[in-house]
């Protein structure tokens, strides 16, 4: 039907279309090049943050004793690592921090799916979600450890309590974003009720359900490390109450460092999984991404500034 | 050389049976009426296109037949029984392509037959074979962001046909399309319906479209729509859709609906002129 069928030469992308060798890639200069190369960059801001605070805190302008400097605080998170306990103790803020989200995760989403499917639950329950999601549930953290003890499941508790209206909340407004030419496909195509939710409505809140479960995951862990600290005993927050009721910042931050890299990871694997499940989406805001360092042409494109999976606790 | 006729039989062929009957439909949204008195006959394996101004009726037609809402006066039957959604044997296209963004080309061709329940083999198969009528064989992992809105309009067609309805419904299938491209798929579209036999009652706003592709025309008057005038297309039946621009019955026939369908669009118009004052 096109004429282009005959300049195709047979390679097939990964994103399901075959190019042509006769274009050629734009090759931009290397400072461009290395701009766009996220990686790099990041790699490259970690190493001036570090470097800075290590200079700073040599120079003197700040104290070395209250913010310790890199040079000290990756030897103490070495040392802790090897000698001291910090393994076991990331092993318990983990543990918590996994059985949280995935409760709060499963409730969430569940919770969302009635909300969106029911019109009377939607009715019904929605001041209570409102009202619960604007109270300050850090401050609930007390009352979780008078209810559960000194023990995990206090933390676990506050992780719910954090998570859960969280992803209620993207579920909800995701399953409500399904367009009304797809309802109404679904409709001449005499669909019935799950079919249509599963086929039609749900894969296209999977975006939006997924931006959720990464803030979920954040505060996740603030859930547990805040819940840790508050008891005092338990797991890297403890071991925070800890290093710094005795001063020791080095070790402190030797525990930060850890728990940014945990988490990190724990994001990225995420991450991963969602481009893998949302492909089409990537491919849909191709260039359209602000400040997007993706193929082809971009341009005037870059302005639009399009942020489409920020929808976090909108109801 | 045309025959006009005032109500919707088919003056020529009184023998067939009609497949879809419509008998005396008004049809209002709130307490405006959208068509009024509708009255139409398809027989079967017939061509229809129905045309008239912007905003008379024609998709809420359509979607009466297609059982997406109920007429409030009036009856429809196909093959006899009340429309009804989830047809196997109807395919109904609408005018925006609907395209699920997360399935793939083949996937969103596969969409209709599998929602049917057809086995996997089978449906990738008619899928494919749809996908290389309207052009599209490269495409089949795409996703719906990477095409061109004719390219998804044709995945559209290429849904719509791939379970073999007996009746099509094409709403505007066409008008994303630039001309060239347009006028080769409508050629194919015509050739897949001689191959399948079905009946078509196609939508448009492009009256050479109409006339080009159908056997029958009928025109609407402005909103609320009543159906102002049928005329039997005198074409041959097996015809090439590129080479009609030559045709002196093509064009006398183009002059004549032109005619009727331009009092409608005057008067409204009019009408639009008028409630300004
Ligand atoms: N869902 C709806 N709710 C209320 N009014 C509607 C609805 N759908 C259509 N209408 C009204 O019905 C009338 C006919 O609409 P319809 O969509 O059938 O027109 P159309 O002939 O298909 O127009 P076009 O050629 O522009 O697509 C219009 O006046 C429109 O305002
Ligand atoms: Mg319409």
């Amino acid at each position: 039907m096109e004429a282009r069928s005959s300049s195709l030469v047979a390679t097939l992308e990964d994103d399901g279309l075959f190019v042509t060798d006769e274009i050629e890639e734009p090759q931009a200069n290397i400072f461009i090049r290395f701009l766009r190369h996220d990686r790099t960059i990041q790699v490259f801001a970690l190493c001036v943050l570090l470097g800075a605070w290590e200079l700073c805190a040599r120079a003197g302008v700040v104290p070395a004793s209250f913010t310790s400097e890199p040079s000290r605080f990756f030897p103490a998170l070495w040392d802790q690592l090897i000698h001291g306990n910090l393994v076991s103790l990331m092993g318990v803020t983990l543990t918590e921090t996994m059985i949280g989200f995935a409760l709060a995760s499963v409730l969430g989403l569940l919770a969302g799916i009635v909300l969106a499917e029911s019109r009377v639950a939607e009715k019904v329950s929605r001041p209570f979600l409102v009202g619960f999601n604007n109270l300050p549930r850090i401050a609930l953290a007390p009352l979780f450890v008078l209810w559960f003890g000194l023990g995990s499941s206090s933390r676990v508790a506050l992780i719910v309590s954090l998570g859960f209206f969280i992803v209620t909340f993207n579920t909800y407004a995701g399953l409500q974003a399904a367009g009304r030419d797809y309802m109404l496909l679904a409709k001449t195509l005499g669909v019935g009720r799950i079919r249509r939710f599963r086929r039609f409505v749900f894969p296209s809140a999977v975006p939006t359900i997924f931006s959720g479960l990464q803030l979920c995951l954040s505060y996740a862990f603030l859930g547990a490390v805040v819940g840790e600290m508050l008891t005092g005993n338990q797991g890297l927050g403890g071991y925070f109450t800890l290093q710094l009721s005795s001063f020791d910042v080095d070790n402190f931050f030797a525990g930060m460092v850890l728990l940014v890299i945990v988490s990190l990871a724990l994001s990225s694997i995420m991450r991963v999984i969602e481009l893998q499940l949302i492909k089409w989406r990537q491919i849909e805001m191709r260039g359209l991404e602000a400040g997007a360092s993706g193929r082809g042409q971009r341009g005037s494109n870059r302005s639009f500034g399009l942020r489409p999976r920020d929808r976090s606790e909108e109801f | 050389m045309t025959t006009a006729s005032q109500n919707g039989a088919r003056p020529n062929d009184p023998s067939a049976s009609p497949v879809v009957r419509v008998h005396a439909v008004s049809h209002a949204y709130g307490r405006r009426w959208a068509i009024r008195d509708i009255n139409l006959e398809v027989a079967e394996s017939e061509f229809i296109a129905i045309v008239g101004p912007s905003g008379c009726g024609k998709t809420t037609l359509l979607n009466l037949l297609a059982g997406l809402e109920s007429p409030r006066r009036g009856t429809l039957d196909i093959f006899g029984s009340t429309p009804r959604t989830g047809r196997t044997d109807v395919g109904y296209l609408f005018a925006r392509d609907s395209l699920l963004p997360w399935r793939t080309v083949l996937g969103n061709a596969e969409l209709a037959m599998e929602m049917f329940g057809w086995d996997r083999a089978t449906r990738q198969d008619k899928a494919r074979q749809m996908l290389e009528a309207v052009g599209l064989s490269d495409y089949e992992r795409a996703y719906p962001a990477q095409l061109s809105q004719g390219m998804r309009q044709r995945v559209a067609i290429a849904r719509t046909l791939a379970p073999d309805p007996r009746i099509v419904f094409l709403d505007e299938p066409f008008s994303a399309l630039d001309a060239q491209t347009k006028l080769l798929l409508q050629d194919t579209f015509r050739r897949i319906w001689e191959s399948l036999g079905s009946t078509v009652i196609l939508i448009t706003h492009d009256l050479a479209e109409a006339i080009a592709m159908a056997d029958r025309v009928v025109l609407f008057t402005r909103g609320p729509g009543r159906i102002k005038n049928v005329y039997v297309v005198d074409l041959p039946a097996k015809r090439s859709l590129l080479s009609l621009q030559g045709e002196q019955a093509f064009h006398s026939m183009y002059e004549q609906i032109w005619a009727d369908l331009r009092d409608e669009v005057a008067s409204e118009g009019e009408t639009a002129d008028g409630s300004a004052k």
